[in-house]
């Protein structure tokens, strides 16, 4: 797919203000109506506790996503230092974390379990677990309620690869090569039709930063986006 | 009872427009897609259609275009609910566009309010 592309040497253009505006409009949007419907006094109180719920978790999502972007103008090796990570430990404090988004989408997000041999990866923790959240997020948004949604950890010759499966919508072959195309030269990447692909964006640039690459696999039921790291040689005990 | 097809693929979206539509004592089913959406209006007619326009598949637009080549689908009326501000909406009225709200702007008693007329052809 896109192996042997370097993207240290891709042309870079960075998404515009206008798509990081438009990311950032949706949540705040959407906060502002829930604040809007919390002033109504005829709310029972589960529907004023759910709301309330609702509300903290798209403010997350803003947050989470004002700090990507401030990461992402200022990625330099000193704040993000590389050390041998276990994927698999990142995965699993990951699904408790996504369980209650993954809920309001109505999904089951199935992660990697604990083993005996455990992979490590060559990356820096904080990264490598906005990379996945980055791909979660983008199955979770463009998968139909219900459909799974699977995290693997492989071993892929000498790296390490971290990928999420989601049963969306069938990319065209046009979309394809247009979402490899702007992969490759890490614009701005639109995951589907009306995705700013402003995450996929942001997991690229982390993966560039520990000299990692990110891909996708075009299935006839959906997509896999993975991210492929160096495999550490520290023994897995250490982790 | 009235009913009204919600197009919204946000969960959050939908259940807050289903309240603003409980409000007007209209009954509602959520479709996440254009897909889903003609799949439901094959075996339902809706009296109001509240269409979101940034979709995960696929546009609003689509949807349109969709409902408009079709004598009875073409009928229901439908209230676009976006965060795009520069809609228009005149181009939109020949496709059966009763009033676009505004997700940035809209107050729930609006948008209440506005769906309600629609589904109640007032």
């Amino acid at each position: 797919m896109l192996r042997g592309m370097s993207l240290s040497q891709a042309d870079e253009l960075p998404p515009s203000l206008s798509v990081a505006a438009h990311e950032l409009k949706s949540p705040i949007t959407l906060m502002r109506q829930l604040a809007l419907v919390l002033q109504d006094g005829d709310l029972s109180a589960n529907e004023r506790q759910r709301y309330h719920h609702q509300l903290q978790i798209v403010a997350d999502q803003a947050l989470q996503l004002t700090t990507d972007l401030a990461q992402v103008a200022n990625l330099q090796p000193s704040l993000f230092p590389l050390e041998p990570v276990n994927p698999i430990a990142i995965c699993q404090s990951l699904a408790y974390e996504t369980s209650a988004i993954a809920r309001l989408y109505g999904r089951n997000v199935s992660w990697p379990k604990a083993r005996r041999n455990t992979i490590l990866a060559v990356a820096n923790p904080h990264l490598l677990r906005r990379i996945v959240a980055n791909f979660v997020d983008n199955s979770l948004k463009y998968t139909e309620e219900g459909v799974p949604i699977e995290v693997k950890i492989t071993q892929e010759g000498d790296g390490v690869r971290v990928a999420v499966r989601d049963y969306g919508p069938r990319l065209s072959l046009k979309e394809y090569r247009r979402l490899t195309d702007e992969l490759v030269r890490l614009k701005t990447i639109r995951t589907r039709p009306e995705s700013s692909g402003l995450g996929i964006y942001i997991a690229a640039r982390f993966a560039e930063a520990m000299r990692g690459e990110i891909g996708l696999v075009r299935h006839r039921d959906g997509v896999t986006f993975y991210v492929d790291l160096l495999m550490s040689r520290q023994t897995s005990w250490l982790s | 009872m009235k009913r009204a097809l919600i197009v919204e693929d946000n969960p959050i979206w939908a259940e807050l427009i289903s309240a603003y539509c409980r409000k007007e004592k209209i009954k509602t089913q959520v479709a996440n897609s254009p897909q889903a959406a003609m799949d439901h209006l094959s075996g339902h007619l809706p009296d109001v259609i509240v269409l979101d326009m940034l979709l995960a598949a696929e546009t609003g637009m689509a949807l349109l275009n969709e409902l408009r080549s079709h004598d009875d689908l073409s009928q229901i009326p439908v209230i676009i609910f976006t965060s795009i501000d520069t809609l228009d909406f005149d181009n939109l009225a020949a496709y059966g566009v009763k009033a676009v709200l505004n997700k940035a702007q809209v107050q729930p008693e609006e948008a209440s309010r506005v769906i309600g007329e629609a589904a109640y052809g007032k």
